[in-house]
């Protein structure tokens, strides 16, 4: 394990910690962590085509959170994972196109896409903090304007997709 | 180029086909089992002529990652061209094209 994937974990495990109150966080997190488990294992294992595995892992992130995702913040992890999805066909791409990029800077890119993901799901918990009607009165957000717009965004965020539609439908 | 070629062309077809249902997402089950079969059909048919045409164009690097990038896009676009031709034959055949 090096510093990168370190402090990955870490990341996640603070994540996790603070979104306890967000429905399926954890779930997210767990299986996020599963995808770049299995990704990394393919890659250390020295297998080739390791853009594909990696696209394979991706994609059934992607199709877990189009099945069970209700609520408006998961368009953005649902958009982080085809991001992700997309990096790993530009890798295939840019090697046949003969300008390969390096190893490095396509792990770069997905250490960076998994970072967004941490974010999405940290600041969706952050600002359901904030937003509470009793917990999150401090400091500035106690009152005014600065409170009816973090209320406001966390109404947004946590909107609910109705029976029969999909969770994208609500944005 | 042998079985290297075949695994090549199988992950490339593979590759378009999620990619494609990721980004446009199908309406249903069924819509999503005959765009799967369409786009790995036609990736897997496709995709060396693609292939062969990129190199000869000089797009592409001859090799493995040639083949599955070449395999990837037209599987990726098949389901969309496929539309797109059956629209025009519909056209012509009821007389308005």
């Amino acid at each position: 394990m090096n510093i990168f994937e370190l402090a990955l974990l870490i990341g996640a495990f603070i994540t996790l910690l603070i979104s306890w109150r967000v429905p399926r966080a954890a779930l997210w997190i767990s299986l996020g962590g599963l995808d770049y488990l299995a990704s990394s294992l393919w890659w250390y294992a020295g297998l080739r085509f390791h853009p594909f595995a990696t696209l394979c892992c991706d994609f059934l992130m992607v199709a877990s959170i189009y099945h069970m995702a209700k609520q408006r913040w998961e368009l953005g992890l649902f958009i982080t994972f085809q991001l992700s999805m997309l990096a790993s066909v530009l890798k295939m791409f840019l090697a046949a196109i003969g300008t390969p990029i390096t190893n490095l800077a396509y792990a770069q890119v997905l250490e960076a896409i998994n970072w967004v993901a941490l974010l999405i799901i940290g600041g969706t918990a952050i600002i359901g903090w904030l937003g509470e009607p009793y917990v999150g009165r401090v400091g500035v957000f106690a009152t005014g304007r600065w409170r009816s717009a973090i209320v406001a965004i966390n109404q947004s965020l946590r909107k609910t997709r109705p029976p029969g539609l999909k969770f994208y439908q609500v944005w | 180029m042998g079985a290297e070629g075949v695994i090549a062309k199988v992950i490339g077809a593979i590759s378009g086909a999620l990619l494609a249902i990721t980004y446009i997402q199908p309406r249903s089950i069924s819509g999503l089992i005959r765009r799967m079969f369409v786009s790995l059909g036609f990736g897997y048919i496709g995709g060396e002529s693609a292939y062969e045409y990129a190199v000869y164009m000089h797009w592409m690097v001859r090799g493995t990652d040639a083949l599955i990038a070449a395999t990837c896009g037209v599987s990726f676009f098949s389901w969309w061209v496929i539309g797109g031709i059956l629209r025009v034959i519909a056209k012509k055949a009821s007389g308005e094209g």
